[in-house]
């Protein structure tokens, strides 16, 4: 049998730079970390490139270790691990803590080196030319801090992502952006606090960073591929816990309901959560998305989403906040659709590639999905991927990549790259 | 000239195994309308009524196969070296009258495959192994001097044998196992119809299906995370049932003496391996791992011819052909038994040692089509599959 020849097509894949958001960055479990970085799908994608003709692909790397994250407090948190404990019920279960950063990582790397992976974990698009993003945290971003060619000590302005990536001359380019200009509204439940940092873009400021990315990127003639974002619907951190997963017996029921306000009744079997809505009390309806962050014991046993302890409308994402959410991520998409077709770019529909997911795809007789933990592709945090779903990604890439430049690049055995890993 | 009439001769797809013989082999396995040896109790029980003296057969054969799969992922990746010995020893007498007596010890079912423990199929499977020893006792009554019938019950014990991966990972990174093993029985039958008129035999036979019952077999899980035996996901043993079909074959075979010296004989099989629908696992402590895997072979068809030749007194040679069509459909290629079509081509020889004591051997080599899997039903394990097994056998004969 002969092995089928890897070819580069009609794309040079020589000098290749990652532009984006965590996703590029190879975050996983709640933290940036070494072992997530060296399987961030654009390395999968350079090693692949290394098949025809691609160059060294240099990341930024951390130190060996639990990496470094930002908790939804806001604190500094090491990857996520996953513990057999006992829960509330007396049961033995399997969560998900935070260990221990190792906060080393966040010295400046100094200016000599050219980076391939400018892949930035909490970038919305907008940030890819700011030239304040450099600059150490609150201001700018920590991550970008690390290794931006300038951090602002001469001019105090900084340098940008993009121009840090255009140092590579690239001939080709990947592109996810805008995944965060959604997701941490949805993550902090519809932005309740009412931080800038968590407002969805706004279109029109959406549009005009993406032209400015792109054009960028291929002033010099590179080709490359751009990715869409997912909705939010396919993310575990926002469908593992049912809008109706408070399950009463008969006699429960009977008890809440003497007590509960009006419009707020229970029977034996599934019922939907109680939040409080703005001071009103009031059950959730289908399609309304309690957050993975909700605690689940609280959940379990202390009454919370019931009459007595109503779910915070922070915890979720209540009807108008996902149709906000749907309505950006559908124009956003039509965007980077444009985007793709305007420049030729190769395009991989990410949003349909996790639909897909979510029903389950059989790999080499291992059966992924978007479940969470037991779905084997996304990360403990339950919004990013493990080296798994990466891959799945890179595969995704590859695909489009071949039938946008004609290369025959061979996909990766998603099964070989490591998921979660119970104690 | 007698090698032009060297023909098609096959081996039988599936986990059939053709080595029941030296002569059959040495013809490609086209041997049912022949009447020539002790393996005819296996063949066609009737013929054993037209045979020209007792007969006492024994040999073996060494299987060697080799497989090459090339996914869409990796280089090509080669199953591990192996050898699969199955063996055979065969009894027929002429008793009293128009009755003859016979008994068939063999193993016409069996697959083995064994692949790298980190290949890129190892959630599937990383080794395979099912062997199933057929023990026929059986009668021929000669009706006449041109008909005879015969057959005779087949009591079968089987033996599995299955190892592959479990995607569950520990901290360390490594993944956990499970191997399933047990013994099987099973019971089935043998019986034909030989006729012979001048120069012309021909055998029908029907060998039928065998159901064989895996009872409080052992399936021991390795190297499973810790949190995953506490919240009870995965045991780290527990017992498991399980049944194989082993499919009904119809044989016709016309055999035709062309000189005193030369004897052909051309076969026809079919096999009945539509009865192997599903491999189905239960493991009655924890139903949660339940599982069935749908395999909906076809049942398939086989051609062979052979000829054998008595260049010498001492020495008979042999040459088969055969053309063996494969029941496993498209979607249902699987990387336990990765099967396609067959070409077969064989030799043998007989050698007279002494008065009555004969030595035989014969050499086949079964040339498997390259086989692509696109879409693999239950495993999406796709990519494609070349093998060939060479087959060398050795074998006495003790006749009076």
């Amino acid at each position: 049998m002969d092995e089928p020849k890897a070819s580069t097509g009609t794309a040079d894949f020589s000098r290749f730079v990652a532009v984006g958001t965590d996703l590029t960055a190879g975050y996983t479990d709640g933290a940036l970390t070494l072992e997530g970085q060296v399987n961030s799908f654009p390395a999968i994608l350079a090693s692949r490139f290394n098949t025809v003709g691609g160059g060294d692909f240099i990341q930024p790397y951390l130190n060996v270790g639990n990496g470094i994250g930002f908790s939804s407090q806001n604190t500094l948190v090491g990857q996520l691990q996953l513990n057999s404990i006992m829960n509330c019920l007396g049961e033995k279960d399997l969560i998900a803590t935070y260990s221990v950063p190792n906060t080393n990582n966040l010295q400046w790397l100094g200016n000599n080196i050219i980076y391939n992976n400018y892949g930035i974990p909490g970038a919305k698009s907008f940030n890819l030319d700011s030239q304040t993003f450099g600059k150490s945290a609150p201001i700018g971003n920590s991550y970008y801090h690390r290794f931006a060619s300038d951090t602002g000590a001469i001019s105090g302005l900084t340098s940008t992502v993009l121009g840090d990536a255009f140092k590579v001359n690239p001939t080709f380019f990947s592109l996810w952006i805008g995944v965060n200009d959604v997701l941490f509204y949805a993550q902090s439940g519809g932005n309740e606090s009412d931080l800038s940092i968590n407002e969805i873009t706004p279109d029109s400021v959406f549009n005009t960073s993406i032209d400015r990315i792109v054009n960028s990127l291929t002033s010099n003639g590179a080709k490359g591929i751009i990715l869409n974002i997912p909705d939010v619907e396919n993310i575990p951190f926002f469908n593992t816990i049912p809008y109706n997963g408070l399950i009463l017996t008969k006699a429960q029921a009977d008890t809440l309901n003497a007590t509960s306000p009006s419009g707020v009744s229970f029977h034996a079997g599934a019922n939907a959560f109680v939040v409080n809505f703005n001071g009103t009390v009031r059950q959730l309806v289908e399609g309304e998305l309690v957050l993975l962050s909700t605690s689940l014991d609280s959940l379990r046993c202390n009454g919370l989403g019931t009459p007595v302890n109503p779910l915070q409308t922070r915890m979720i994402l209540d009807q108008q906040e996902v149709s906000n959410i749907h309505a950006s991520t559908v124009s956003f998409n039509a965007k980077i659709r444009a985007v793709a077709l305007a420049k030729n770019l190769a395009f991989t529909d990410a949003n349909a590639f996790f639909k897909t997911l979510s029903s389950g795809v059989v790999f080499n007789g291992v059966k992924y999905s978007t479940n969470y933990i037991n779905g084997g592709a996304f990360a403990l945090d339950g919004i990013h991927l493990n080296s798994k779903g990466y891959a799945f990604i890179a595969n995704e890439c590859i695909n489009s990549i071949n039938a946008q430049f004609k290369s025959t690049i061979m996909v990766v055995d998603v099964n070989n790259y490591s998921g979660i890993k119970f104690p | 000239m007698w090698y032009l009439l060297v023909p098609f001769v096959t081996l039988a797809g599936g986990f059939q195994i053709n080595t029941q013989g030296q002569k059959a082999i040495g013809m490609g396995g086209s041997i049912t309308g022949l009447a020539i040896d002790g393996s005819v109790v296996f063949f066609n029980p009737a013929g054993m009524s037209f045979l020209d003296s007792n007969y006492v057969n024994a040999g073996f054969s060494l299987i060697i196969p080799q497989t090459t799969f090339l996914g869409g992922y990796n280089s090509s990746e080669k199953m591990s070296s192996q050898l699969y010995s199955p063996y055979y020893v065969y009894g027929a007498f002429k008793l009293k009258g128009k009755l003859s007596a016979g008994i068939s010890i063999n193993n016409p079912f069996g697959l083995g495959t064994k692949w790298d423990d980190n290949w890129s199929g190892r959630y599937i499977s990383q080794q395979a192994r099912l062997t199933a020893l057929f023990i026929q006792p059986s009668l021929s009554y000669k009706i006449n001097n041109h008909l005879s019938f015969g057959g005779g019950p087949a009591i079968v014990l089987g033996a599995a044998n299955f190892r592959k991966a479990i995607p569950y990972a520990n901290t360390d990174g490594t993944e956990a196992g499970v191997e399933l093993k047990g013994n099987a029985t099973g019971i089935g039958f043998n019986a034909g119809i030989f006729l012979s008129y001048s120069k012309i035999s021909i055998g029908l036979d029907y060998r039928s299906k065998v159901k064989l019952d895996l009872k409080n077999g052992d399936a021991t899980f390795t190297n499973v995370p810790p949190s995953l035996i506490s919240i009870n996901t995965i045991p780290s043993s527990t017992k498991f049932n399980s049944s194989i079909n082993l499919p009904s074959v119809f044989s016709l075979g016309i055999g035709y003496k062309v000189t005193d010296k030369l004897l052909m004989n051309v076969d026809l099989n079919f096999t009945g391996w539509s009865v192997y629908d599903s491999l189905n696992f239960e493991f009655p402590d924890y139903p949660a791992l339940n599982n069935s895997n749908a395999r909906k072979y076809k049942s398939s068809y086989a051609a062979r011819i052979g000829a054998q030749y008595k260049s010498t007194d001492k020495l008979t040679i042999r040459l088969g052909i055969a053309y063996d069509q494969t029941p496993v459909k498209d979607g249902y290629v699987s990387p336990e038994l990765p099967d396609a079509n067959k070409f077969v081509l064989a030799g043998g020889l007989t050698y007279r040692i002494k008065r009555h004591l004969y030595l035989e051997g014969s050499v086949m080599l079964e040339n498997v089509s390259e086989r692509k899997e696109i879409s693999n039903v239950n495993t999406n394990f796709n990519g494609t599959y070349k093998s060939y097994l060479y087959i060398f056998g050795l074998g006495l004969q003790y006749n009076f």
